[in-house]
């Protein structure tokens, strides 16, 4: 137990336990899978071609709104390399890795992806869904892999606010919560802030969105505000989710 | 219930066993997804703990220790942290167990619900869950759930291994 603890020692024995466990989870996956199939046969292909409309008509306006941000990134890497700061742009490539269950525990709150070891996934790359940050890969088995959402509670994640750029640690709650630990008091908090990651700790890269703040609790006696918020990713109903596997490019002299 | 025993080995329900196990792991992962199904306990527990009544030449308590480190695997837990509750479960299972098969079938649910008790009181020493609103009610209704599910379980493998052990 302590070189578990203490250490990463027992990584390669845990995933060894949850590779054996793979195939029992897949049997227990079975019942809703088979809900899944039953319900995609039976929906009506008028619904269809209503969602395909809308989602057409999303992919015209998304597009259109990444030809500014193209622009807009080579306009910043341009003001960048004249201020001579080091600008470090993520190379991010992205896998796309459906959902196979999720599991909430009083414990632990974590998910199972598709892709494992034998994709490339390793621990600690990040995953995120369309609407923001879900989790960090924990550990791999050769075609699985499992995510710790950020409302596990052993699970922190620096982040900012998006508004005033105060930097905190989001940390997790269980029962899809997070709180925002390390706000001085004096701090302007409002609800509806957007937590956006912060990029330290090398973990997470910056700028994706994590949470939006829900309450805001003040306590004379301790030093720091009491903030709750909640994940912005839809954590219990994507089907697919997105690893970011991140290599920095190399610093600009 | 009590008043017919029948010696089993162990070879002789083999299957049986490894087969209820891992039914038990398949069905507690299921009701991962499902918040009010955490009511369910955890059915290895359960089920070492029956066949360490029903095998007496058996300790058990490396199956208690293995099937441990599995729901610690699945729950993302310590390792180990589990497997030392089952093992500490089935430890005291074991001292009572020639009694214990000797009570009627509501007096063993009552021992069960009372142990499972001390599995919730000590898991939440351990690993400090986070119980709010309904969940703190599934916590601790736990354990009657098990002392309830305890006689479906024992007339089901009581039926399947006698079944079994006369082919």
């Amino acid at each position: 137990m302590a070189s578990d603890h203490y250490g990463q020692y027992m990584g390669s024995f845990r995933s060894l336990l949850t590779t054996t466990l793979e195939p029992l989870e897949r049997v227990a996956a079975l019942p809703s899978q088979v809900h899944h199939w039953y319900m995609q046969g039976v929906t009506d292909q008028a619904l269809l071609e209503k969602e395909l409309l809308q989602l057409k008509t999303e992919n015209l306006m998304l597009k259109a709104k990444l030809q500014r941000l193209d622009s807009l990134e080579m306009e910043l890497d341009r003001l960048r390399r004249l201020l001579g700061t080091t600008g470090r742009m993520d190379m991010q490539s992205l896998k796309i890795a459906s959902i196979l269950h999720y599991s909430s525990s009083s414990v632990s709150q974590f998910l199972t992806v598709n892709k494992g070891a034998m994709d490339n996934v390793q621990a600690n790359q990040a995953v995120i869904d369309a609407y923001g940050i879900m989790g960090q890969v924990v550990s791999t088995t050769p075609v699985t892999s499992r995510v710790l959402l950020i409302t596990d509670q052993e699970h922190q994640l620096p982040v900012r606010i998006q508004r005033t750029g105060q930097r905190g640690i989001l940390t997790g709650l269980g029962n899809d919560l997070v709180s925002l630990e390390f706000i001085p008091l004096d701090s302007s908090v409002e609800v509806g802030d957007v937590l956006v990651t912060s990029g330290l700790g090398g973990v997470f890269p910056a700028g994706y969105p994590a949470a939006e703040v829900i309450s805001v609790s003040e306590n004379p006696a301790l030093p720091y505000l009491n903030i709750q918020a909640k994940p912005i990713a839809d954590i219990h109903s994507s089907y697919e989710v997105l690893i970011l596997s991140h290599r920095r490019e190399p610093t600009y002299e | 219930m009590s008043d017919k025993f029948q010696e089993i080995e162990f070879h002789q329900v083999k299957f049986l066993v490894i087969t209820s196990y891992i039914v038990g792991i398949i069905i507690n992962i299921f009701s991962l997804r499902e918040p009010l199904l955490q009511i369910l306990p955890p059915l290895a527990l359960i089920l070492v703990l029956f066949w360490s009544v029903q095998l007496l030449r058996n300790s058990h308590l490396i199956t208690a220790f293995i099937l441990g480190l599995l729901y610690d695997a699945l729950y993302q837990t310590l390792l180990g942290s589990h497997a030392l509750l089952f093992v500490l479960l089935t430890f005291l299972m074991l001292r009572i167990r020639l009694r214990f098969r000797s009570y009627r079938v509501w007096q063993q649910s009552l021992i069960i619900g009372f142990y499972l008790l001390l599995y919730q009181f000590l898991f939440s020493l351990f690993f400090a869950p986070s119980l709010h609103e309904e969940m703190f009610w599934i916590y601790w209704l736990m354990p009657f759930v098990a002392a309830l599910l305890w006689p479906l379980v024992v007339s089901l493998l009581r039926g399947l291994s006698n079944r079994i052990s006369t082919l």
